[in-house]
């Protein structure tokens, strides 16, 4: 049975069909990546699935549970973890403190909250900065703080939303090894990416989203020969001069 | 590790011996002081702990919790008019009548809370929205016979000192030691809750209550918790302020007066800090007094202010402006920022 199933999933803003009729899964152990050009619908989908949207139709199950109704810090408490495009760090707080928060999802203990705040920060390579404040951060330190508060939760599931924007190619190839290695100790993951590179070296799986519809769901290969998912993000005129 | 505990104690200054040696040293005058003070300055002394608690009270839910509260006289005359009423009409003990105006207290804080936050409601928009439901309490204060309206409620004399009944008439020195029991008993709570889970969640939501809730924190559950802990606390300050000066009247307990002052001296001292609303206290109070004296008698360049209330007001206001600029995190942060510093050396 999958981890995450997204079954027939809908949401509208207004008159603006943001998701419609969406399914997908996750396998346990998996990287599913989900990507679509601009205002596909991939944010609201990842919204939808953490709990800060209801969707209007379909259903959302973790786990073999239902989570479609759930609040974000119940779902989070389910195990699903997640992580913001625009990052939202607790600026006046340190680093240390920041991962601390998260940490404190699985216990009430001060002090195996800070073991296991110091191992998630070792992990994610932000050793050295646990006594700075998270405003102090540059983009690749903050993007790693949001890493590693989602990882100090305990998930098994962990939603990235667009983690590697804004960094250089080289930061974005220690973050690809960094997310291997988290599903490597079990946690299966779903990720929203732009930069297509990164996505096609990491995942295992690829959903297309397009105006909201899933147009696309396959091998990374396969996904790049598909004329739909050409189309979609070069357009028509490319797919004429082609034939 | 103990590198990353260090670090991790910034904002509190660190368990040198250097500091439990000073916090023993001023535990200790703290304890003798009423001893060697006269009449005009223990009654100050008295002051300066009195709003050192309603700051505190303020502090959980303002400094650490983050939901900025304009309306704590409400909390403040809750208690203050519960166990007042009490022993006036029902003879109602004023220890118990402490502890049920805390429970009122808290039943108005999570009634309003529930409303205020079930709506979303943050910022200013929450701000104003306690102004209210303390204006609302004032004005029903003033207009209900049954707590006597606007002539307020006197608590009868006994002619003679009782702590049970929590009544001193000849002497100030209880009332001291009863207030500086209640603020080392918060200040102990405080503490507990800056190095607990909790203070931990009320300071996330402070800072992002999105994130915070993606990291599993109930932001409506946190938030309600951390307004009854503050209404608790206020409300016992509204019991204390009743029984020492023996009279309490709507715009007294109820008026946004009360309320501004309330949330001062843990905002200038140091919202979200362990010793701000103390440090904030110790600084406020003295100087309201002073500059209170000075225009009742002003030199004669200050001629012109003689008789003028309020002036304290505008001192207060000036120097939250220069602390809101110069030092975000209140002077106690600023003094811990230092001292830091300077033991690291």
């Amino acid at each position: 049975m999958a981890l995450l199933e997204v079954r027939d999933v809908s949401k509208k803003f207004g008159g603006l069909q943001a998701v419609n009729h969406v399914s997908l899964h996750v396998n346990e152990g998996e990287i599913l990546g989900l990507i679509g050009p601009n205002g596909a619908g991939k944010t609201t989908l990842f919204s939808l699935i953490g709990g800060y949207y209801h969707p209007n139709s379909g259903r959302i199950t973790f786990r073999g549970c239902d989570i479609t109704a759930l609040q974000p810090n119940a779902i989070c408490q389910l195990g699903v973890a997640r992580t913001f495009q625009l990052v939202k760090p607790f600026a006046n707080l340190t680093v240390f403190d920041n991962v601390m928060v998260g940490a404190f999802n699985r216990t009430a203990s001060r002090p195996e909250a800070k073991e296991r705040a110091q191992q998630v920060i070792d992990f994610v390579g932000l050793n050295g900065r646990e006594a700075q404040m998270a405003r102090e951060l540059p983009t690749p330190g903050r993007k790693r703080l949001e890493l590693a508060r989602a990882l100090a939760t305990q998930p098994t599931m962990l939603l990235l939303d667009e983690v590697m924007s804004g960094l250089t190619p080289t930061e974005t190839a220690t973050l690809v090894a960094l997310i291997r290695q988290i599903r490597g100790r079990g946690i299966s993951v779903l990720v929203v990416e732009h930069v297509m590179r990164a996505i096609m070296a990491l995942s295992d799986r690829i959903a297309v989203l397009h105006h909201g519809e899933k147009i696309a769901d396959d091998l990374p290969e396969n996904v790049t020969k598909n004329p739909r998912v050409i189309q979609a993000y070069l357009g028509d005129e490319f797919m004429l001069s082609e034939a | 590790m103990a590198k990353v505990n260090e670090a991790n104690a910034l904002p509190v200054p660190r368990d040198t011996v250097l500091v439990l040696a000073l916090r023993g040293l001023v535990l200790a005058i703290a304890l003798v002081l009423p001893l060697v003070l006269d009449s005009y300055l223990l009654s100050l002394a008295i002051l300066i702990l009195f709003w050192g608690l309603l700051g505190q009270g303020w502090n959980i839910m303002g400094g650490y919790a983050g939901q900025f509260s304009f309306g704590h006289a409400a909390f403040y005359g809750l208690g203050a008019y519960t166990s007042t009423w009490l022993l006036v009409n029902a003879g109602v003990n004023p220890w118990i009548g402490m502890l049920a105006g805390g429970l009122v207290a808290v039943a108005f804080g999570l009634f309003t809370g529930f409303l205020s936050f079930r709506y979303g409601l943050r910022g200013p928009y929450f701000a104003l929205a306690t102004f209210a439901f303390a204006e609302m309490l004032r004005l029903i204060a003033i207009n209900w016979e049954v707590v006597n309206k606007s002539r307020g409620i006197q608590v009868p004399l006994r002619g003679t000192d009782s702590l049970l009944a929590f009544q001193f008439e000849t002497t100030k020195v209880p009332y001291y030691y009863i207030i500086l029991s209640m603020v080392l008993f918060t200040l102990a709570l405080t503490y507990w809750i800056d190095h607990s889970k909790l203070g931990y969640y009320f300071k996330a939501i402070r800072e992002n209550e999105e994130a915070a809730a993606a990291l599993g924190v109930d932001p409506l559950c946190y938030k309600l918790l951390a307004m009854s802990i503050s209404a608790f606390i206020t409300a016992m300050g509204g019991t204390f302020y009743s029984q020492y000066l023996l009279f309490i009247d709507p715009e007294i307990v109820f008026g946004p007066q009360a309320s501004v002052e309330i949330l001062l001296r843990p905002i200038i001292g140091g919202a979200g800090t362990v010793l701000g609303p103390i440090v904030g206290a110790l600084l406020l109070t003295p100087l309201s007094e002073f500059t209170r004296t000075l225009l009742r008698e002003p030199p004669g360049f200050l001629v012109l202010l003689r008789g003028h209330a309020g002036t304290d007001m505008m001192v207060f206001g000036a120097l939250l402006i220069v602390t809101i600029i110069f030092m975000p995190n209140g002077l106690a942060g600023w003094i811990a920022k230092r001292w830091n510093r300077l033991v690291k050396r």
